[in-house]
């Protein structure tokens, strides 16, 4: 039970790590992950933040798709 | 069936009074659930015991210090008459840290008196002193006696091994499943074990544990923390303190719940 | 529908709806503060905290899960489903505090990490009068608060509807979690008969509701519909009231089919904002308008009128003796079709 507590753990620091780096990402380059954020206020950006952090893996994605459309 | 109403937020105007009643009745559905939740949520609160934790006062405290095993300052309170107030740190911790300092200048410290300024934490009988910082910890010149042991007999005791910080007041409640968990952190980080019991009069012992050589045995507890079990042992008294010296082979967790559970108010 | 991203789009609506939510939480937490300082006032103010905001919030989730159903069996109960997603964070946040609070309170200032304690202080995982119920409560904060972050229409977007859609499913995961870390912590030393009915009342008002309108849709799908050389007999002309639609479950995808200004055309029936019914909506200004947040798509290309760019598939539809037939093969989302004339 012990192996699998700190495998999950771990797992969920990591993922949260990732998360809060690419949650800052965000913060500064937003539209890169949507282009409807260029438009829209910056404090979006703020309230955005928490989901960005929680489901990274969904919108990371988005980074090298935009750059190829 | 021409007037079916349809709400959009945006057009003013578009709630419907069908709906606007419907609304209203669901609003004080929900407040009349929210009330009777809240009734009967806070009412089947067992009652709390009147355990204190002055958080926020603290209090100077002189007495001899003395580590039989664990941390304790003997006190007076009337002729031949002493209290022994189990020290310990902040948060779940041992008071062994906040004495670091005074250890390297007097390695035994054992007999030597010390005022203490820390947080009280008493109930039923018993007196705890949380200390938050080392500076307020200070040695005397005066040298006391120590408590004696007397070994009263071998006993079998049926309770709960609680951690005292929390079951003397500073939480509630701060024995059984609830708190099983913190109790673990708090024995775990150097709080010392006690066994809780209360007999069929309703009177409640408490004792502190040690392994057969008198030594801590804090980290053999952990497992069975929080849980009804049973344990036998040698009963040792120490002026207003019971020692149990347990083998922890002797010790089971049994399926009953305890009556520490329905007897202290 | 949206050209840019706002904090929240407010309206006058909303802003009633959320006075609501906050004067019913500070409500709950009053009525079980006052009541607990009379009639036991020994309680520590932490031990207040923890209980109060972890019974509001199994209060408020309650709430939360029945409006689905609600409004699936009686339209009138819409408005409320339209502002849910405030509901639902604030649901969180009472929750958060509560988790918040209990870990500092059992798990911090100790030995080892907080979190790491929760998962290890209490090994007894084969057990279940003993076993660790702070986990359930710590993996269902887990989904509420990937819930709650998510509740902006950024992330419908940006996450696709199907995988937002699963994610907030999880709510059913994370009511399970919820009602097993009450049964196997707080009920095991602190049960009483009036709270556990309590749960219990709540659970069954939930799973009942909810099997209603399983029952309700149910009833759409398994309809019968007549082949007739690759179209299908769905209904007579009569059957569809002006401006509304009727929906058909046709290969498997449900479709409406609308009539309006003495035509019929037909849409897919799923929203492109939250999956919203949009053959319980309307025809407003020439539009259809979702019952949910009120997004609109033209009936005859299934697309939003401009600027907005959402599209939906449409169908092709004929009339033969007031009898509608359709043809079950959807169009690409936005196909012009033309209405059929009645
Ligand atoms: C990190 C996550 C969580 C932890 C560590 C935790 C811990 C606890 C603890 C220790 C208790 C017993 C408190 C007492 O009776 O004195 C409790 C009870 C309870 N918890 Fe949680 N919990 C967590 C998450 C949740 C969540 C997410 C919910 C619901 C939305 C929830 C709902 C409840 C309810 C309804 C009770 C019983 C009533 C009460 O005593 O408050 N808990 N929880
Ligand atoms: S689901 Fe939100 S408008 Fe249709």
């Amino acid at each position: 039970m012990e192996t699998v507590i700190n495998i999950f753990l771990t797992f969920l620091g990591v993922y949260f790590l990732i998360g809060i780096l690419f949650g800052i990402f965000f913060l500064f380059k937003a539209p890169k992950i949507d282009p409807l954020m260029a438009d829209s206020k910056k404090k979006v950006r703020f309230l955005l933040f928490p989901g960005v952090i929680a489901t990274w893996p969904f919108l990371i994605g988005k980074l090298f798709k935009s750059k190829t459309a | 069936m021409e007037d079916r109403e349809f709400y959009v937020p945006y057009i003013e105007g578009s709630l419907g009074s069908k709906t606007k009643r419907v609304l209203k009745r669901f609003t004080i559905i929900a407040i009349g659930l929210i009330i009777i939740a809240a009734v009967v949520f806070s009412l089947v609160q067992r009652p709390f015991k009147n355990s204190t934790f002055e958080l926020t006062s603290t209090t100077k405290i002189t007495g001899t210090f003395h580590e039989s095993p664990y941390p304790m300052l003997r006190v007076k309170v009337a002729d031949n008459s002493y209290k022994n107030i189990l020290l310990l740190g902040f948060g779940k911790s041992s008071a062994n840290p906040f004495l670091e300092k005074l250890l390297a200048e007097v390695p035994h410290l054992n007999g030597r008196r010390l005022t203490i300024e820390g947080n009280l934490i008493y109930y039923n009988g018993k007196t705890l002193l949380q200390i938050t910082d080392e500076e307020k910890v200070i040695l005397e010149n005066q040298k006391g006696n120590t408590p004696v042991k007397t070994a009263l007999a071998e006993m079998t005791l049926q309770g709960e091994i609680i951690d005292p910080k929390c079951y003397f007041g500073v939480m509630k409640p701060g024995y059984g499943k609830i708190h099983r968990s913190c109790a673990v952190r708090c024995i775990s980080g150097g709080i010392p074990p006690v066994l809780a019991t209360t007999d069929d009069n309703n009177i409640s012992e408490y004792y502190l544990l040690t392994d057969l050589n008198g030594n801590a045995i804090n980290k053999d507890v952990l497992p069975y923390v929080g849980q009804p079990s049973e344990m036998k042992g040698t009963v040792e008294i120490m002026e207003d303190w019971y020692i149990l010296k347990l083998d922890i082979e002797n010790l089971t967790v049994i399926s009953e719940a305890s009556n520490i559970y329905s007897t202290d108010i | 529908m949206a050209l840019d991203y706002k904090l929240v789009i407010w309206n006058s609506f909303k802003k009633q709806y959320d006075k609501l939510i906050v004067a019913g939480m500070l409500l709950y937490i009053i009525v079980f503060a006052v009541l607990t300082f009379v009639f036991n006032s020994e309680t520590s103010v932490e031990t207040l905290i923890i209980r109060a905001f972890g019974s509001l919030a199994i209060i408020m989730l309650h709430i939360v899960l029945v409006i689905g159903p609600l409004s699936r069996l009686n339209e009138k109960f819409l408005p409320i489903l339209y502002n849910r997603r405030h509901l639902g964070v604030s649901m969180f946040l009472a929750a958060f505090i509560h988790g918040g609070f209990s870990m500092f309170q059992f798990h911090a200032l100790g030995d080892v990490n907080p979190i790491y304690s929760v998962f290890t202080s209490n090994m007894d995982y084969n057990s279940l009068s003993n076993f660790p119920f702070q986990v359930l409560g710590f993996l269902a904060l887990l989904i509420l608060f990937a819930m709650a972050a998510t509740s902006h229409d950024f992330f419908l977007s940006n996450l696709s509807a199907k995988v937002w859609k699963r994610l907030h499913m999880m709510v059913y995961l994370a009511y399970a979690l919820i009602i097993a870390h009450v049964f196997l912590g707080a009920f095991q030393q602190e049960a009483s008969l009036f709270s556990v009915s309590l749960m219990a009342l709540g659970f069954i008002t939930i799973s009942s509701l909810h099997l209603r309108a399983a029952f309700k849709e149910r009833k759409i799908d398994r309809a019968k519909t007549i082949v007739e050389e690759g179209w299908l007999e769905v209904c007579s002309i009569d059957d569809i009231e002006e401006d509304r639609a009727k929906i058909f479950t046709v290969n498997k995808e449900r479709v409406a089919i609308f009539k309006y200004d003495g035509k019929l055309s037909a849409i897919h029936n799923v929203c492109k904002h939250q999956g919203g019914p949009l053959g319980e909506g309307k025809i407003i200004d020439g539009c259809v308008t979702c019952p949910w947040h009120g997004y609109q798509y033209l009936p005859h290309n299934g697309q939003s009128p401009p600027p907005f760019t959402e599209k939906v598939a449409t169908y092709q539809l004929k009339l033969k003796n007031d009898i509608v037939y359709i043809n079950p093969e959807a169009l690409a989302e936005g196909t012009e079709v033309k209405p059929v004339d009645i």
